[in-house]
């Protein structure tokens, strides 16, 4: 599979704070990236770096260009919608349209207009202040879905919106916009959302990376345990990076440990991503403490 | 450049009411104002406001006095009594009058043009930073070099052309207003009212005139921009607060003042008009003159740094 975006000692620094942490990741055509992470983990910061929306150190390939040389070459192919708030106030409906329509090659109008019309909204004369969170969050997302890019990067699409919007947002994306030709990445820290529709996980914090994985070789990486109550002891034995109770029986994840060793300590199955968000974070937080 | 037609319409949309519906506003107000006058001069007859301004000496060396007289109301003399008075009045002085009269038609919105660009500059690379709306625009494909030279052309010659044709549109209702108060008196329409208005050769003459001021305060506008581009918080603070300092500095090291002449001549059309002693052909020369030569650069160094400051920019 080509590569649509590799990240390679990709570092950022504001002042003395440092936002990126030589970050490295590749991000292969077709695939669904969750880059997920608290808040303040470096999110944003990613995105924008590979947008060309500001600066960093290091090495950043999208579809073969450096975002910080030819930021408005690169947004032919990458299309970007951030949470709620950037479209400008003052713009109307058809203003968004024809503008749209008059700076992107690959623009197709009637398909944005179709997909405004199963919207609430009705009138194209109507700017974006007077639309609700939600109906903004649909016009910016009629109009980037209307582009046909090879790469669609979403910052916190959701936030602000409520459950339904959500949940129709993930659908559409899904159904409506994602082709396999096409690479998407969302950045988000509700991850159960998004967690049936992604093919890729990163897990970022304190501006690492701290999980780099195919969804579908979590399994061979990570198991869950539901420890039988006599086997704690043999199974604390084998280093789990994640306990929780559950029940009254406690639940273990464990990394690059082999399934077939962990099958007599109880019933396995393969960890939630939200249960791998939480086990990875409070690892990288003891091993801190520890260190300190 | 394919593009630069929807930028500026985009430019357009954001700034409707100070591009269009304010000079709009003024153009019906000067129409409101011209109806009123007409109708004092016109139907109540007797000039209220000036009646007594208006004496007609011949020859002599008075007669300058009473051109200053009628410049006070120019738009009085087309009207009612004093229309036959001043269709007796020497060709020389009647084009004077005329030509107060229509420029004074034009004077409130050339001065509101003034401020409408001046804001428009400062504010134009700056409120989109601050309303998050630059991560919508820089995810479209507009390089900023682009999105910079837009700006620039918007009030640069936009603008500047929105408020030429409403005075044009003014300068016509002027006109066509006198004509039609002139209808049934005896003078003579075309050599009084019409050829003395030369109207075509006034349009001709603005426009060259705006273009003239595009290029003469050119380096007061990048500056503004340039200041707008890389601003984080009250531009209009740092458009005046550094050249103010320069300016002192200049004064206390040097016991100059090259760079506050060079300001106030370029921030206002009217130090333009003030090296001109002679007619439009000196326009020309003052243009090709060293002095606005370097200008020229300058105003080329900012530009590049507003598109350089464009490039780094984000959101505040």
């Amino acid at each position: 599979m080509s590569v649509v975006v590799q990240a390679q000692g990709v570092s950022k620094h504001y002042g003395g704070f440092a936002a990126l942490k030589d970050i490295n990741f590749t991000i292969r055509k077709g695939s669904i990236v969750g880059l997920i992470g608290p808040n303040g983990a470096g999110k944003t910061t990613t995105l924008k770096a590979l947008l060309g929306l500001t600066g960093f150190e290091g090495q950043l390939t999208v579809m073969g260009q450096d975002p910080r040389k030819g930021r408005h070459h690169i947004m032919e192919n990458v299309c970007f919608v951030a949470d709620v708030g950037i479209l400008p106030r003052w713009l109307s409906v058809g203003e968004a349209l024809d503008y749209v329509e008059g700076v992107h090659p690959r623009f197709n109008r009637s398909k944005a207009e179709a997909m405004l019309a199963e919207t609430q909204i009705r009138n194209h004369r109507q700017k974006v202040k007077q639309l609700s969170k939600g109906m903004v969050t649909q016009l910016h997302l009629a109009l980037v879905m209307a582009i046909d890019v090879e790469l669609l990067v979403l910052d916190e699409p959701t936030l602000g919106l409520d459950i339904l919007y959500r949940k129709a947002f993930y659908d559409r994306l899904l159904n409506d916009y994602f082709d396999h030709e096409t690479s998407i990445i969302i950045s988000t820290h509700q991850v159960e959302e998004i967690e049936s529709l992604l093919s890729h996980l990163l897990f970022i914090d304190q501006g690492s990376i701290v999980l780099d994985s195919a969804m579908d070789e979590l399994g061979n990486a990570f198991t869950e345990v539901l420890v039988e109550p006599d086997q704690v002891a043999a199974a604390e034995a084998q280093q789990p990076i994640h306990v929780r109770d559950l029940l009254g029986r406690k639940s273990m994840i464990f990394e690059g440990v082999n399934p077939a060793s962990l099958a007599r300590l109880g019933t396995l199955k393969i960890p939630s991503v939200a249960d791998l968000f939480v086990a990875k974070l409070q690892k990288k937080a003891g091993l801190e403490r520890g260190r300190s | 450049m394919k593009i630069l037609p929807i930028l500026l319409k985009r430019e357009f949309w954001e700034h409707r009411k100070t591009f269009f519906y304010l000079p709009l506003i003024i153009l019906v107000l000067s129409v409101i104002f011209l109806i009123a006058a007409v109708f004092t001069l016109q139907i109540a007859g007797e000039g209220i406001i000036i009646s007594g301004s208006i004496q007609i000496n011949e020859g002599g060396p008075e007669q300058r006095t009473e051109t200053n007289e009628y410049s006070n109301m120019p738009i009085n003399a087309l009207f009612g009594d004093q229309l036959t008075q001043f269709a007796a009045l020497e060709p020389k002085q009647r084009e004077a009058v005329l030509n107060t009269a229509y420029l004074l038609m034009a004077t409130p919105l050339v001065s509101v043009l003034w401020v409408v660009v001046f804001m428009y500059f400062l504010t134009c690379l700056y409120d989109d930073r601050k309303d998050r709306s630059i991560l919508f625009w820089k995810s479209m494909p507009v390089s900023d070099a682009m999105t910079v030279i837009s700006k620039l052309l918007t009030g640069l010659l936009l603008v500047p052309g929105i408020y030429l044709v409403v005075m044009m549109i003014l300068q016509l209702i002027l006109l066509l207003t006198s004509l039609m108060a002139a209808v049934g008196s005896s003078i003579d329409i075309w050599a009084t009212l019409i050829a003395p208005a030369q109207i075509v050769t006034r349009w001709i003459q603005m426009t060259a005139f705006f273009l003239f001021v595009a290029i003469w305060c050119l380096p007061i506008f990048a500056w503004v921009l340039f200041v707008s581009s890389w601003a984080r918080s009250v531009p209009l603070a740092w458009v005046i607060g550094i050249p103010f300092v320069l300016v002192i500095i200049e004064w206390l090291a040097l016991r100059g003042e090259l760079l506050r002449e060079f300001i106030a001549q370029h921030a206002f059309p009217g130090g333009f008009f003030s090296r001109l002693s002679g007619g439009i052909g000196e326009l020309y020369q003052q243009l090709l003159s060293l002095e606005v030569l370097l200008s020229l650069v300058l105003s080329a160094l900012l530009l590049y740094g507003a598109i350089y400051f464009r490039g780094k920019a984000d959101e505040l």
